[in-house]
Order: C-alpha cells, then structure tokens, then sequence
C-alpha cells in the first residue's frame, strides 16, 4: 500500500515541473502578445503624428516615406491616389517642392487617435482627426486610416481624411469652403472618390472601425445619399429604416 | 469493499488529486507572472480609458446621444458647467440630447465639435477604477447664425465593470464658451445664473458638485492628482522578479509604463502652466534641468527657472488672464535603458490679459526626461515659437514677434539657435529618426530672408 501511495506521488511529482514548464511557455506567449499590441498601437500614433509634423513643414519626401509601396491616399473628395510614388506627386504637384515658404502656416495637428491592431498583429486602424490652422482658415478633417506592418515597421496603407468642416479667418457662422473634388486642382486622382458625402453645413458619418467600447454593437454605415438635409444622418436613416428599406 | 482496494482506491484517489492540482500554485514564477500581467492589464486600461472618452467625443460630434450614453456605467453621470448633475444612461442620453440640439443627430447648418485632448490618466494600483483630467475644445454653432469656440476642463472617472471600461462620472468644468466674433478677450461675466438652456427645461437629479464662474474669472478645476514629482507619488516599476526567462519582459513593460508616465507628465505641466501655477511647474523640472522658450534664451535649473516664468506674469491665475496652452500630439521615445527619454509636442496657444486682445498661438516642443529613483522629471524644455497672431486679424494680417531675452530676468544662456517666427519659418529638429526609414530626419532650414539664411 506505502508502495502504491509512493508511486502515485512520485508520477504526480514527475507530471508537475513538466505541466508547469509548458505552462509558463504558453502565459508568457500570451503575455507576449499583448505587450505586442501595446508596443503597436504606440507605433501607429507615433507614425500618424509624424505625418502631421511632416504636413506642417512641407516635408513631402519623408511623408511619402510614411507609406507602404502599395498604399492610397484620398483626402477630402479629391478621390483615390494608388501607391506611394502617386502619393508623392500628388504632394509635389499639387504643393509644391519639399519646405515651408516664408509667410506660409499650414498646420495639420494631429489629435485624438484610437488606434486598434488587428488580431493578426500586421494590420491597425485609426480614428484620428486632423485640426487645421493656417493662412486660410481653419479646417477639421477627420481620418480613419489603416496600417500594415511589413518586417517588423509599421506604415500606412491606407490614408483617408474626408472633411468636416473648413472655413476661413471669419469663421464658420460666416464662411464656408465647400469640400474639394477631383478636379479642384493637379493632379487628377487614380480613382473616383470611395464615397460621396458633403462637408459643412451638411454633415457625413465617417463610418467607425471599432464597435461601440461598452456595448460591442458594430458600427453599421449609414447609407443615406449625400443630401443636404435639414436633419440628415440619424433622422433620414430612422425614417428609412421604419419605411422597411 | 477489502481493506487492500480501499486503500488502493485511496492512494489512486490521492494520485489523481495530486495530478490535477496546478502544479503553478507551488511556482514561484507563475507568481511573478502574475505581478507582470497585472501591470499590462494596468497598461491596457489607460488605453481603454483613452478610447472610451476619445470615442465619446466623436460620437457627439455627431449627435450619436444613445452611442455616447452606452458608455456610461449604469448609475454613471454627467455634469457640465452649472447644470447640475444627470445620474443614469436614460437621463444622460436626454441631457447630451438637448444639450445638443434636441433632435437625433445635427441640424442641418450646426457644429458641434468637442476636441478630446491632453489626458492624464491614472489607473488605480488595483487596476480596477481610473482616473483622467481632459480638456476639451469646442467648435460650436449653427451656419449663417452662430460660431463659437468652447473651452473646459474635465476630470472624470471610469470603472472596469466585468472587464469592460465604462465611464464612471463625467465632469466638464466649462471655462467659456465664447462668440467666434471677438472671442473670449472680450467676454463680459457670466450672468449669475449660467445654466445652459437644457438644464433650465430638463433639471439635473443633484445641483451641481460645486460652484464656480466662468472666464473671465478665475477658476481652477481641482486636479484629481498630487504634483507628479514634488507629491508622493508610487515610482514607475515592473516587477523585477530577477528570473532571466521574464526579463526581457519586465523591460517592455517598464518602458510602456514610462511611456504613459511621461505622457501624464507634460500633461500635467500643461494644466499648471494654463493656470500660472509656476511653483507647481518648476516643481516638475530635474536639478539641473533646463527651460528655453523661443528666443529667450536659457534658463538653467528649477529656481532660476521658477523666477523666468514670472515673464509670463505673475504667480497665479487672473481675471481676463488666458494662459491656455495645450500639450498635444506627443511623439515619446524612451531610450532602451529607461533613464531618460526624448519627445516632440506641440502647443496651441490661446492667451489674453487684462485688458488687451486675445492672441492665438503655436508651437513645437523638443523635450527631454530623466527618471530619477523611479520619478520622472523634465531635464530640458524647449519651446520653438511656429508664431503668434491677433485674435481678431489673423495670420494674413498680424504676426506678433517674438520677444528677447529678458534684461530684467536675464538667461543662464543665450538662445540655442537663432530663428525667427511667423512669418519667418524655421523647422525644429526632430530628436527621432523617420519611423520607417530609420534614418536621421536631416531636414534642412527653409530659407529666411531677414536672417540670411539660404
């Protein structure tokens, strides 16, 4: 019996360092992960607010840089430009050459971000807004961009900054500057715009990425024309839901 | 049952228990584990906490009321300016409602923009509940009517409720809210009573936590913190178990945790410097650390230092004294061996005094940190004026220079380099390489034609 006992302890004790070793393998893997996570999302805000620094001084080369070689760029309603090289000329084109001017303030400030990583650890998404102060005016575009990380360097993949609202030094009450389009100036786009809404006074839902924090309902486009409505948005989209379409 | 089954039933009993009891609860690196993952749970609730108030700013900019009140804990609250305090989703959601306009969504012609900005987020050591002062910055109004930009401060609560974040309470101690035309400069006092309409046909479920008026009269929202280096204060450490298997672990988390410290760290040099806190400010500085903004030149060390922020006027918040500025878009970088710690910030400036117009501002900050016995201080501050211009005129038509060094409290050292304002243009050097390329950034100066430079 003292025999059986002993042999049931000793099989227990032989099963234990080896249950344990795996087991603290597999907690630091998990552990691993998510200090991943942590490290990326810090990544992902510091390449967007590096964009933003860059856009102030007119540091066209280095903001293409920022990009992957197969990444789009389509801010305000100018449409789709398709890589990165494309993205450079529609910098320089439209721009000019790499540097600020004299006289000039073009101020995109980089602000808010919500920065989630995909699952596969190489993709990311952001909610961020830009806060334009300049010679003209002021503007707040708001972006959601994706990101991919390509040998251990995270880029964007996708910048995409439709407008709120841009104004002049009179102020919004007084003064609109209407969205941009792909003919507002050189050069042309590579793709229509992915999506046609208009800026203030009217208003556009940029879709979410990420379901709501508490709840986790997703997100669901509103797909409502882009109309200037007197209550656009929540109320066009409650009145067509009830109407069963 | 023999006596010998029994027995053999019993030890294959014991056998059986002794297997499947976790042979962790004996280990001591399972425990140091443990510690470690509490301080990334830790970690991961700052940056919940960023996103619920982050997300609850976008959805009012919307008018998305249910999608802002589900972010709340269910006995959480609202109170902004003097309304009073709204408890529960149902009542937030009708609050933010007719506070923001009345209807589902926006108007047709209306802004409705509150900026989220400048966190300074304290998770409890629990991990459980946190803390974090905010500012917000509005942009309000309804086109062919009205403009207006808001400002305000918020310190709020938040829980972790089975695993999710939720906002506890929300709190926005509203500065002003002042008419796009004329700005805040030219604010009158606020009415006695300066409730907002909303409150006034909806009352709160509690009057209001405390009283206090907007600019341009004083007030200084409490701060739910001590001084982060002058206040007691937990130093920021992982747990350092000594075990070489969790090592490299324990690193990468300290360097998060420092991440966020530093980033609740100027932070909270902003809120000081909004209020001209300069005892509070000069506090946060290392021993020989130095404070250099625009052409001023150097000022070396926290007392020297104290007596330079007297050029911003004296000690303490004034009636019709605006001293806003906001510390934003932080790019940190902590040196892998986590003493010290370089990081690029800007300012938007919005400034008045007694009796003179408004100004609208900005800048770069090029800062460095050093962490003493687990604190970190400011060991350089370095503020590069881009320029400042009249509230009324704007850019096109004001460009307000930079002043000197200062006769009557002069400079340790004169200015690092010589650079011009608006409209001159300069490019501060970045302290980081491009976060792709992994090169210098090397960007040249633009020209300048006043200083010469090609």
């Amino acid at each position: 019996m003292k025999a059986l006992l002993a042999l049931a302890l000793a099989a227990a004790a032989a099963a234990g360092p080896a249950a344990a070793q795996e087991s603290v393998e597999a907690r630091l893997k998990a552990l691993d992960a998510r200090i991943t996570r942590l490290e990326d999302a810090n990544q992902v805000e510091r390449v967007q607010r590096t964009y933003g620094y860059f856009v102030d001084k007119a540091q066209w080369t280095k903001l293409s840089e920022l990009f992957s070689k197969d990444a789009t760029l389509e801010i305000g309603g100018r449409g789709v430009f398709v890589g990165r090289d494309r993205v450079l000329e529609y910098m320089h084109k439209a721009f000019g050459p790499d540097g600020i001017k004299e006289g000039l303030i073009i101020n995109h400030m980089q602000f808010q971000p919500i920065a989630d990583i995909d699952p596969d650890g190489l993709h990311a998404k952001q909610r961020m807004r830009a806060f334009v102060m300049s010679n003209g005016g002021w503007g707040i575009p708001l972006y959601e961009n994706e990101y991919v990380k390509e040998d251990g360097v995270w880029k964007i993949s996708r910048l995409r900054g439709p407008f709120t609202m841009y104004t002049s030094w009179e102020g919004w009450a007084k003064s609109v500057i209407p969205n941009t389009r792909p003919d507002s100036f050189l050069p042309p786009p590579d793709l229509p715009p992915t999506t046609v809404y208009l800026t203030y006074p009217s208003y556009y839902i940029v879709p979410f990425h990420y379901p709501n924090p508490v709840t986790g309902k997703p997100w669901v486009p509103r797909t409502m024309e882009a109309g200037a409505y007197a209550a656009p948005g929540v109320t066009a989209v409650d009145a067509l839901e009830k109407a069963g379409r | 049952m023999p006596g010998h089954i029994r027995k053999l039933a019993g030890a294959c009993a014991v056998a059986m228990v002794l297997g499947a009891l976790p042979a962790r609860a004996a280990s001591s690196i399972d425990v140091q584990i443990d510690r470690l993952t509490h301080q990334v749970d830790r970690l991961e609730g700052a940056r919940a906490v960023r996103k619920l108030q982050r997300a609850f700013g976008y959805y009012v900019d919307r008018g998305l009321w249910d999608e802002a009140a589900d972010l709340f804990a269910d006995d959480g609250t609202v109170e902004i300016g003097q309304d009073g305090v709204y408890v529960g989703k149902a009542r937030i959601r009708e609050y933010l409602q007719r506070l923001g306009g009345g209807r589902p969504g926006l108007a047709y012609g209306q802004l409705n923009e509150h900026l989220q900005l400048q966190p300074k987020v304290d998770i409890s050591e629990d991990g459980l509940t946190a803390k974090a002062r905010w500012r917000d910055l509005a942009m309000l109004g309804q086109f062919g009517k009205s403009a207006a930009w808001g400002d305000g401060i918020y310190e709020n609560a938040y829980v972790k409720d089975r695993g999710v974040w939720k906002i506890r309470s929300l709190h926005l101690y509203v500065n002003f809210v002042a008419p796009y035309e004329k700005g805040w400069a030219r604010l009158e006092p606020a009415a006695a009573d300066w409730r907002s309409d909303a409150a006034r046909a909806f009352p709160p479920d509690r009057p209001p936590t405390e009283r206090y008026r907007p600019f341009p009269e004083v007030q200084v929202p409490p701060f739910h913190y001590a001084n982060p280096v002058t206040g007691p204060g937990a130093a920021v450490r992982a747990p350092h178990s000594g075990d070489p298997r969790l090592a490299p672990y324990e690193r990468r988390v300290e360097l998060l945790m420092d991440q966020d410290a530093i980033q609740n760290l100027q932070a909270a040099y902003g809120y000081y410097f909004d209020k001209s806190m300069w005892k509070e400010v000069a506090g946060l500085f290392a021993k020989d650390a130095t404070f250099e903004y625009g052409q001023r030149g150097v000022y070396v060390g926290p007392d020297h230092i104290r007596k330079a922020l007297l050029l911003f006027g004296k000690e303490g918040p004034e009636p019709h004294k605006l001293n806003n500025y906001m510390q934003l878009q932080p790019v940190i970088h902590v040196a892998p061996d986590g003493r010290t710690a370089k990081a690029r910030w800007r300012s938007v400036v919005q400034r008045s005094r007694p009796n003179q117009n408004g100004e609208w501002g900005e800048g770069t900050y090029e800062n460095e940190y050093v962490k003493e016995n687990g604190v970190w201080k400011i060991s350089r501050l370095h503020f590069y004026v881009t320029g400042f211009t009249d509230y009324d005129l704007g850019w096109t038509k004001s460009a307000i220079p930079m002043q000197g060094q200062s006769a009557v409290i002069p400079p340790d050292r004169p200015p690092t380099e010589v650079y011009r304002s608006y409209p001159g243009v300069y490019i501060p050097p970045f302290d980081y390489a491009h976060p792709v390329t992994g090169q210098p950034m090397d960007i040249p100066e633009p020209a300048d034609s006043v200083l010469g430079r090609k």
